[in-house]
């Protein structure tokens, strides 16, 4: 049964993940992984390759929504979001596993297959991501470290300033525009449909 | 410089939740290109990071495919033996008799009751959200925090929620299904085979695939088999190439 120090503990944690100490997750990640491929073996009939899968999407799951302000106070403990989430993920591994595996019940490919549309947009959405990934992989360090802690981890302008130990906000804010001009260059010169 | 900062902050202001999104027939084509280029910059960075922090997570999860194989202690103890009790000369006989037990039991019982949460677990994925459109609002519906629940995942307290809802025949399936998922297949069963057998409700083919797993479930493959068959004799059934899958699957 969760104590109170538990969820004390829960709480100081996502208040850390909050305030830009994002290596705590490497902590969060070690604590549960184990205990969720041990359920989701036994449980959800995963491997464990697909389970450790699914909890590293959840732990990214869990991050993004705290740093986006979805996920601002905690009505269960830490363990069981991660694990609903992870569940969810899991279920998904393995309807996939069944519509991409040798499903022919009498020798022939099936027709569903051929035409499983989903795999195809999901294919095409991993290679969007990746080609849109590579954009941000031209751009300098500094411009990269910027737009990463501004955009996806959510820093204030000071929070980036302090972190990457610039002169001022003002020149956070300047170099940050260049920098989002310089990707949206790279973006648009290339062939990234959306 | 100063007017196109202003343009990106109100851009970031509205990319990252802190303003109210514009109507977008009014906002100045300026700002909405800066607005289009920003968010695809922003999908950009979103891409590359959780890359970064996948690839992050999966050199932590080395250590555990990696780290089971070094940590066996290969330290070799010397124990001088004492005197075997006298019981214990009959250890190998009774060692031999339990395993044939267990080899007759296996024959007799073969892991079907395993097989059956295996199969369940391999084909169950709760029925996508089609129900309630869910926004961000400070004043959730009960049906909107149930189904809320339900999309995250917490499929417990998804089922408590819906529990609490109007009887109408599409809160009931995913009931069923939030109930299934946190393994009541009990409280599921009868809820689904009303749903199945009700000619107006639209979603009655699922409920019939979701009654056979929730019986395979149970612990029932004949009454699955049966289910399973029908389905698979129904030309347009959504689960029909499913329900051919596991029934080719079912000992």
């Amino acid at each position: 049964m969760k104590t109170t120090s538990d969820l004390s503990a829960d709480l100081a944690l996502l208040e850390a993940i909050r305030g830009g100490r994002h290596e705590m997750l490497d902590r969060l990640y070690t604590e549960h992984r184990s205990a969720f491929v041990h359920y989701a073996r036994q449980q959800l009939s995963a491997n464990e390759e697909d389970a450790a899968d699914a909890f590293q999407d959840a732990v990214i799951v869990f991050y993004k929504n705290v740093v986006n302000g979805n996920l601002t106070e905690l009505s269960c403990s830490i363990r069981t979001y991660l694990f609903a989430v992870g569940k969810r993920v899991t279920y998904r591994k393995n309807a996939q596993r069944r519509r991409e595996g040798p499903a022919e019940l009498d020798g022939k490919p099936s027709p569903a297959d051929e035409l499983d549309l989903e795999i195809f947009r999901r294919i095409e959405n991993d290679h969007r991501r990746q080609t849109l990934a590579a954009g941000l992989g031209q751009l300098g360090d500094t411009c990269r470290q910027i737009l990463t802690l501004f955009y996806y981890h959510r820093y204030s302008i000071e929070s980036v300033q302090n972190t990457l130990e610039l002169s001022s906000p003002g020149a956070v804010r300047v170099k940050k525009l260049r920098c989002l001009d310089q990707l949206k260059k790279i973006l648009n010169n290339g062939v990234i449909k959306d | 410089m100063e007017r196109r900062e202003n343009i990106q902050q109100r851009v970031d202001d509205e990319l990252l939740g802190r303003r109210p999104a514009a109507n977008p027939k009014d906002s100045d084509p300026e700002l909405r290109d800066a607005l289009n280029d920003t968010r695809r910059a922003m999908d950009a960075v979103d891409a590359a990071e959780d890359e970064a922090l996948k690839a992050r997570l999966q050199k932590l999860e080395q250590k555990y495919s990696s780290g089971a194989a070094t940590s066996v202690n290969t330290t070799a103890t010397v124990r001088t033996l004492g005197p075997r009790p006298a019981w214990r000369r009959f250890a190998p006989a009774l060692a031999a008799g339990l395993a044939l037990l267990v080899a007759l039991a296996l024959w007799l019982w073969p892991a079907a009751a395993v097989g059956h949460e295996e199969l369940f677990a391999a084909h169950f994925q709760p029925y996508e959200n089609l129900a309630v459109d869910l926004t961000r609002t400070d004043d959730p519906s009960p049906a909107e925090r149930a189904f809320t629940a339900y999309e995250a995942g917490e499929y417990e307290r998804a089922a408590k929620l819906m529990q609490e809802l109007d009887d109408r025949p599409a809160y009931r399936f995913y009931r069923a299904q939030a109930l299934l998922a946190s393994g009541n297949h009990t409280a599921a069963i009868p809820l689904l085979n009303d749903l199945m057998e009700a000619s107006d409700f639209p979603l009655r083919n699922q409920a019939r695939w979701y009654y056979a797993l929730a019986k395979l479930k149970a612990g029932r493959p004949a009454a699955a088999r049966t289910t399973l068959s029908e389905i698979a004799e129904t030309p347009d059934h959504p689960f029909r190439a499913e329900a051919r899958e596991l029934l080719a699957r079912l000992p």
